[in-house]
């Protein structure tokens, strides 16, 4: 009985420890990729480096990623998700306090609305969308990207704000507006301040959507000034001789924000599973 | 006069939102994919109707049927084999063991990485020349296979990736599902006499199901639209062998400017998301306000 135990216990030791060594070796094949020196990058049998080359993170004219491109994409990407991140926040901060405390009467058809712009897929509406920046002379600005991407997160977080509220005690909202108080004036002054963690999940969460976007920057900037970092790095890939290492530290560098914002809202982002919430 | 209500005032900024972005498109889209440029002018006048002409050609070109065909083989086998592994780590993970805090935190990083980034690792891998797995296999069978670059494994290479990057996510919502039980259920059937098979078929699986279908039915939609993995790994090639709709639809508009093609490439598989998502909508899967 116990050796059966203890086998049990090795098997499922090995299989865990196996599943997590499968799952994580191309990031740290990735990571280390950047690190390898230039001979150790091409062979793949050196697993662990036998000395750390930290060339490609350098401002080294060929080899390095600390390029003046670099930090134009990385401007980019910031300026980008940061008023996006701005952007949802004020429009979804509004629709989710009328989707919970108002009465109006569209508000089961806008609620429907919303779902609907969640399930769409993006990437169907491609072509239009860049049809009508261009018509708006929006296309191959960074504001074409910025409206696209407050579109596609401000449903996720109507669904989470509106929840939130929902979860604030009316009775307080209602002492100050028999006070005198109007509404505007209630969400700023004692909705947003009860909602703050609320706020900085959504901020934080609408952010990394739109640093980790590939599709709409391809589509809407073709400006190479405008560029933002996942276009930058995945534009080295179709250089004639593909720069691997220096590559390599560039997706490091840009992915390195990125897990840990979702390290933050771990706990955010597996509450919200269970209720399909989350795009995969 | 009547004051307006002001919730119209909270909710006009997104509304108009989806209305110039999603709505607007979409019709904009049907109405590209169901007519020709007139040649010789410029913008929306220049649109002829032409009904489903363009819809017709498309179904008529090989590359076009190879991509939807594609798009349903990734889907299907992708989703059903992701949830597969994920439950088998899931129900381990749900034991309780030494460092299964810090297994969970690594089991998060593949999912956390931007996609951009973690594809073109995968890139890498499947390298001919220096790829640790064209060397991996080389070592196991003596002949690798050409993982991005032969037609008749392309597609499943990229979807070999896409099933790394996304088996955390459904480990999650697995463990999420299954720590929603609650223990005294167990203890129930294990006071009945239940074996481990019998617990999970009549009372594990019944109890996540729905949580189950919810994410089987919104992967399938979104997934429909998927292009990163695709593109940043093959471009859909060699010959259009591991295209799948979108990545044909962005050739066909950004590439060759074959804009009422392009539209009318997304618009063939449009009924599909429309009904799923009505699905969705009627049967109050998804909730606004939790």
């Amino acid at each position: 009985m116990k050796l059966k135990n203890l086998l049990f216990k090795i098997f499922f030791y090995t299989g865990i420890i196996m599943f997590l060594i499968i799952e994580l070796f191309p990031v740290y094949w990735l990571v280390v990729g950047s690190i390898k020196s230039y001979d150790e990058l091409f062979n793949p049998w050196v697993l662990f480096p036998q000395k750390i080359d930290l060339i490609h993170f350098t401002d080294q004219p060929i080899e390095g990623m600390m390029t003046p491109t670099f930090f134009l994409q990385l401007r980019n990407s910031l300026f980008i998700a940061i008023v996006v991140g701005i952007f949802t926040l004020v429009v979804s901060v509004l629709a989710s306090y009328a989707l919970a405390r108002l009465s109006f009467r569209f508000s089961s058809t806008f609620a429907q609305l919303v779902l609907f712009s969640y399930l769409f897929p993006g990437s169907f509406l491609i072509l239009p969308v860049a049809f009508i920046m261009m018509q708006y002379n929006l296309y191959n600005t960074l504001w074409s990207v910025i409206l696209i991407e407050t579109t596609l997160s401000t449903p996720f977080s109507i669904w989470l704000l509106t929840g939130y509220f929902k979860s604030i005690p009316k009775e307080i909202e209602e002492s100050a507006l028999i006070d005198g108080c109007n509404r505007l004036n209630v969400v700023v002054k004692i909705v947003l301040p009860l909602s703050v963690p609320a706020l900085i999940a959504v901020f934080m969460y609408v952010f990394l959507s739109s640093w980790n976007n590939y599709l709409y920057p391809l589509v809407l900037l073709g400006d190479r000034s405008l560029w933002t970092l996942p276009i930058g790095v995945a534009s080295l890939i179709g250089s004639d001789i593909v720069p691997w290492g220096k590559m390599f530290a560039m997706a490091v560098i840009y992915a390195l924000p990125a897990v840990i914002i979702f390290f933050f809202l771990n706990k955010f982002i597996v509450s919200g599973l269970t209720k399909g919430a989350v795009k995969a | 006069m009547r004051k307006i209500n002001i919730a119209y005032w909270y909710i006009l900024p997104a509304f108009l939102l989806f209305f110039l972005f999603i709505l607007i498109p979409l019709i904009l889209e049907t109405y590209i994919a169901l007519s020709e440029i007139a040649p010789g002018s410029v913008g929306l006048l220049s649109l002829k109707f032409v009904g489903l002409k363009n819809v017709l050609i498309l179904l008529n070109d090989p590359n076009y049927i190879k991509s939807l065909i594609n798009t349903f083989i990734f889907l299907i086998v992708n989703i059903n084999v992701k949830m597969a592994i994920a439950l088998l780590a899931a129900l381990a993970l749900n034991k309780g063991f030494i460092g299964k805090r810090l297994a969970m935190a690594l089991l998060i990083i593949p999912w956390a990485m931007p996609e951009v980034p973690y594809y073109l690792a995968w890139r890498f891998l499947y390298h001919t020349d220096f790829g640790f797995l064209t060397y991996l296999f080389d070592a196991l069978l003596g002949h690798p296979p050409n993982w991005l670059g032969d037609s008749r494994i392309a597609l499943f290479s990229v979807m070999i990736t896409h099933v790394f990057k996304y088996v955390p996510f459904w480990t999650l919502i697995f463990l999420a599902a299954l720590q929603s039980i609650p223990v005294e259920i167990y203890d129930a059937t294990k006071v009945d006499g239940a074996g481990t098979w019998q617990t999970f078929r009549y009372v594990t699986l019944p109890l996540i199901k729905n949580i189950v279908i919810i994410n089987y039915t919104l992967s399938f939609v979104w997934m429909l639209g998927e292009f990163n993995s695709v593109w940043i790994l093959t471009q859909g090639g060699p010959n259009y062998a591991s295209h799948l709709i979108a990545s044909y639809a962005y050739v066909k508009t950004f590439l060759l400017l074959e804009w009422n093609s392009g539209a009318a490439a997304f618009i063939i598989v449009l009924p599909i998301i429309i009904v799923l998502i009505t699905l969705v909508l009627r049967k109050g899967l998804l909730r606004l306000g939790g």
